[in-house]
């Protein structure tokens, strides 16, 4: 059975009391990119480093360091009094060495811009069709399926999605009733998330693109169908 | 007879000769009766030895070691004993500073409790719209409904990553070395060799 198409033939599925069974997938992509911090979570993230850090211990290079400098100004001020001083077997490396070098170090790594990369990637996804038409991937529950898992699995294959996908749960997460050309349907929506290595794969065949909750208003125009893919699709 | 063989120990074997003296008085306990030890129950007492330290260090292979539980930890006392030396000394904060961090504290909790009321009432939503689907699937087909009931073995697996601060370089920045990662963490393996006449087997 091909996706089914909300403005063409129906493909012949399920009829349980009337109602025709279909399975609508909602494939979630997590966000690639760590969201930027409010103005609130930045000043709270500050307040709380710092504290760690006026209730914390030395720790051993902080010791290490500090007794090297005491030794360094206790040599100048018996160098400055014309003392002789006897050299002492120490360490050729110093604390204070060794944090520059990872001062350097740090300084050689550059980062990507995070201001380059696109905002939506700090956002999550759903995955939606490029149609107009359509949003979600769906089809109907036909007799060969055991179970709604089995046909959403086909509906992955189809979407040739299956290794890049992992459905959640045996079980619908929500539900849509509509009528299709004066038949009622049930739409089961079942919840999958996007575990490949490049989320831009998913876009490839040029079907489907990642859509994120903002964006959500413009590309589902069924309204009871927008409140509830808002709904699923929140993040936490 | 008698008398010239005493006259002749005195004369040649003096207590100041070479050949007889007296030593210092050792004050000790008579020794024990040595027991008379049954070979094979000694034997039998090594084996059941050495299977007990092969089956703990089996364990050991197995296993690991088995971690101290938390309230029994002391900490190290090396980090106790010079804890007044790591004291930092750092100004204390101002008047001024004690009371914005106090009212940022305040604006802090006000927000989570926000995020966290919003996050259950999220959660209650979705239980809510997913305890709909599921009686709306019963009312049409009870088998579908047992089925989707059903526990989703594969989820046990499932290992998701990230987010990433930033994205990966580009290659013309930093071009990745090729190759395989190859660990190199050192590893010992302790063997345990043991006797063989301490084991149990086919004797020749």
């Amino acid at each position: 059975a091909a996706l089914w198409r909300s403005g063409s033939a129906a493909t012949p599925g399920l009829t349980r009391s009337g109602r025709l069974l279909s399975v609508g997938l909602l494939i979630q992509r997590k966000a690639v990119l760590t969201p930027d911090l409010t103005e609130l979570e930045t000043r709270a993230s500050d307040l709380f480093t710092r504290l760690d850090f006026e209730r914390s211990r030395l720790s051993d290079f902080e010791l290490r360091d500090r007794a090297e400098s005491e030794a360094a100004k206790r040599s100048l001020s018996a160098a400055a009094e014309g003392k002789v001083q006897v050299a002492r077997d120490g360490a050729v490396i110093t604390a204070k060495d060794l944090m520059q070098r990872w001062a350097a170090e740090q300084q050689a790594v550059t980062l990507a811009s995070r201001e380059a990369a696109d905002p939506s990637l700090k956002r999550p996804a759903v995955l939606l069709s490029t149609d107009a038409d359509l949003c979600l991937p769906c089809c109907p529950v036909v007799d060969g399926d055991a179970s709604l898992r089995a046909a959403c699995d086909r509906l992955l294959e189809l979407m040739g999605l299956t290794a890049s996908c992992r459905l959640l749960g045996n079980a619908p997460v929500g539900l849509h009733t509509y009528k299709y050309k004066k038949s009622p349907v049930s739409l089961f929506l079942h919840r999958a998330i996007f575990t490949g290595a490049d989320w831009r794969s998913a876009e490839a065949s040029g079907s489907w693109k990642w859509v994120d909750a903002d964006s959500l208003p413009g590309r589902v125009p069924d309204r009871r169908l927008l409140k509830k893919l808002r709904l699923l699709a929140a993040e936490f | 007879m008698l008398t010239a063989s005493i006259r002749h120990i005195f004369n040649y074997a003096s207590f100041g000769s070479r050949n007889f003296h007296l030593s210092v008085v050792l004050p000790a306990e008579p020794l024990k009766k040595k027991k008379r030890v049954d070979p094979q129950v000694e034997l039998e007492r090594i084996r059941k030895k050495t299977r007990r330290i092969e089956k703990e260090i089996k364990r050991l292979e197995q296993r690991g070691r088995y971690l101290k539980p938390l309230d029994e930890i002391e900490g190290e006392r090396h980090f106790i004993k010079t804890l007044d030396s790591r004291e930092r000394k750092l100004p204390a904060p101002s008047q001024t500073e004690v009371e914005q961090r106090a009212l940022l504290m305040k604006e802090w909790t006000r927000f989570k409790w926000r995020q966290l009321d919003t996050e259950c009432q999220l959660l209650a939503n979705q239980r809510r719209e997913l305890y709909r689907a599921m009686q709306h699937l019963r009312m049409l087909d009870p088998s579908l409904f047992e089925l989707a009931s059903q526990p989703d073995e594969s989820l046990l697996g499932l290992s998701l990553s990230g987010p990433l601060y930033t994205l990966p370089q580009s290659a013309d920045v930093f071009d990745a070395v090729d190759g395989d990662y190859r660990d190199v963490t050192p590893t010992y393996r302790y063997t345990f060799e043991v006797d063989k006449k301490m084991t149990f087997g086919k004797k020749k």
